[in-house]
């Protein structure tokens, strides 16, 4: 098993801040570092201005979080549920937020809050009836965290279905305007959703990184974890439904953004992290930093095109983690 | 010292009691061993123990103090628990998971300090198993990785130690060594209780042993009084022959094979 040094802190916070400095320097109109850090400051050419300060800072930052909320929500949600598949989407989350976004689209909610609101409701809506799915399926007995994953799953395939049901007979604006969503995008990024974001992030982020030793002990079964005094039940679905908060609120702001969540933390975990606490931060600087670069690249390598970020985000990250599945085994 | 006292626990759906008014105490430096079939309680108890089966009659105390009543942590203080089964999905250090057991004292944010560290050391030395500090779980064999679950439990420091079948998939000679040291580790002041389905190793090294039959108590006293032919066919509904362990003269037990007759000759193949 690989050590975790303590430099690694710094590389990883650097490696982020390098790529985030690059993306907002970078797109339709290149801009040089020195341009990028006086707009930044309010001076220079007021266009540039404009571009760094309303267009690319926010998208950026938008990254920045939705990467850091997937990769800290999968962390947790692998570790809790014992399960190295586990992932924020798995839980119903994302099928949820997407039958939100998609009524709310059919409905003729155009407008970004609407929009993000509905998949907000619809991701946190999944969660509680995959909770009271689970419940049933436990004869009125304490559900175990296995029937919690199992009742997810069910609810994200049936919130599918029904997602392609609705898009069948919408009108094909709905359709386009869903499917872009389902494709996931940071190109919506506005200072009011990235506050937003930043607000959920923090909160259930700060919640799940308060709790994280419990984590640590709930990751070695439930009956060793209730031996060292944590309610196994009860730690077991706070985490799934903070990190299922999480997921919901970076669904909402950026649509469905595949493979972060997944495999981030198997990521993190290579660099010898297994304390959830530490492993959480690291996930979610390697998720932002692994978003960040995959929307420089959806919105620059096929421009005017924009591709979308869900797909880039795994080409760039899939290589990556085969390289480093390679030196673990 | 763990005491229950007419426990009854019964799981959601089932038509009988999965312990059915049970009673008994382990002593501090004392081995007690709970035995019997499969599905006769043993688990059962030891979840009730934990907090994690419904007990809706009798109790099940531990120094005195009800389990129901104490809280998680204060319970995680009072007993360390080896579970049945446990294998972490992720590698972990040893060092690090042994460390694990230091979390009731800790709680979500207290930083280990040299107690901590001392206990965790202390707790290495006594499963014997320092000199697997730095590896991954992963790379252990059976036995060390049993005898790396005690640690675990030892740096717990609590004053009972519960064990469920610690000893299942183990060689002779590890299963050996874990009952040397539950035996050690029992003289030392701790309270043990263990579950086992080794009847022989248990009548050698156990204190007393209680012997479960269908969620009840079917016989209890020092091996020699549990270890009785009659007692163990009826219970097992299997023929067996208790005969002594040649060195110390504790009871060994021998099942016959079939046809069930007594064979003081030498046996044949001609059989069948």
């Amino acid at each position: 098993m690989r050590r975790f040094r303590p430099v690694y802190w710094p590389t990883l916070v650097a490696i982020l801040i390098v790529i985030a400095i690059i993306a907002v320097a970078n797109g339709a109109v290149p801009l040089t570092v020195a341009v990028v850090f006086n707009a930044l400051r309010g001076r220079g050419d007021p266009t540039a201005i404009a571009i760094v300060r309303d267009l690319r800072l926010p998208r950026v930052l938008l990254g920045v979080l939705v990467g850091a909320g997937l990769g800290a929500s999968g962390a947790v949600l692998q570790g809790a549920l014992r399960n190295s598949l586990a992932e924020p989407y798995l839980l119903g989350v994302s099928g949820g937020a997407a039958v939100g976004a998609v009524l709310a689209f059919s409905l003729g909610g155009t407008t970004e809050p609407v929009i993000t609101l509905a998949a907000f409701v619809g991701g946190v809506a999944a969660v509680f009836v995959a909770l009271a799915v689970s419940r049933a399926g436990g004869r009125g007995a304490r559900a175990d965290l296995r029937t919690l994953l199992i009742a997810g799953v069910i609810v994200g395939a049936f919130a599918n279905a029904a997602i392609m049901v609705a898009l069948a007979s919408a009108a094909p604006n709905t359709v386009r305007g869903a499917l872009w969503w389902m494709m996931g995008s940071a190109a919506d990024a506005t200072w009011q959703r990235v506050v937003w974001l930043a607000v959920s992030v923090a909160i259930a982020g700060g919640a799940l990184i308060y709790r994280a030793r419990e984590i640590d002990v709930l990751a070695l079964g439930e009956d060793t974890a209730a031996s060292l005094g944590v309610d196994a039940e009860r730690a077991g679905k706070r985490a799934f439904v903070l990190s299922a908060l999480l997921a919901a609120a970076t669904v909402a702001a950026a649509g469905l953004i595949g493979f972060v969540g997944l495999v981030v933390p198997h990521i993190a975990r290579g660099m010898g992290l297994r304390a959830h606490r530490p492993l959480m931060l690291a996930a979610g600087l390697i998720g932002a930093t692994l978003v960040v670069a995959a929307d420089l690249a959806a919105r620059t390598v096929a421009a005017p095109t924009e591709l979308p970020l869900g797909a880039i985000t795994a080409l760039l990250g899939v290589p990556f983690f085969l390289v480093q599945l390679r030196r673990l085994t | 010292m763990i005491e229950v006292r007419n426990l009854v626990v019964r799981y959601p759906g089932a038509s009988a009691n999965a312990v059915d008014g049970v009673s008994f105490v382990s002593e501090r430096g004392r081995l007690t061993a709970l035995a019997g079939p499969n599905g006769s309680g043993k688990s059962s108890i030891v979840r009730a123990l934990l907090r994690r089966a419904h007990i809706p009659q009798g109790s099940a105390l531990v120094d005195g103090r009800d389990v129901q009543t104490l809280s998680y942590s204060d319970l995680a203080t009072s007993i360390a628990v080896v579970p049945q089964r446990e294998e972490p999905v992720f590698p972990i250090r040893v060092l690090d998971y042994v460390a694990l057991g230091r979390y009731p004292h800790l709680g979500l944010w207290r930083a280990p300090g040299e107690e901590d560290r001392s206990a965790v050391e202390v707790a290495l030395s006594q499963a014997g198993v320092s000199d697997l500090a730095d590896r991954a779980t992963d790379t252990l064999s059976g036995g060390e990785w049993q005898r790396v679950r005690i640690a675990r439990a030892l740096a717990q420091r609590a004053p009972a130690l519960i064990l469920d079948e610690p000893t299942t998939f183990l060689d002779v000679a590890h299963e050996m060594s874990i009952f040397e040291l539950l035996s050690s580790l029992s003289r030392s002041g701790l309270a043990v209780l263990l579950v086992s389905h080794q009847l022989n190793l248990v009548a050698r090294f156990a204190d007393r042993i209680v012997l479960l039959h269908h969620g009840r108590i079917a016989v209890s006293g020092s091996p020699a009084d549990v270890m009785t032919a009659e007692r163990l066919e009826a219970i097992y509904g299997w023929p067996i022959v208790v005969t002594r362990d040649p060195a110390i003269g504790a009871p060994a037990l021998v099942p016959l094979r079939r046809p069930f007759q007594l064979q003081t000759a030498h046996p044949t193949n001609e059989r069948r």
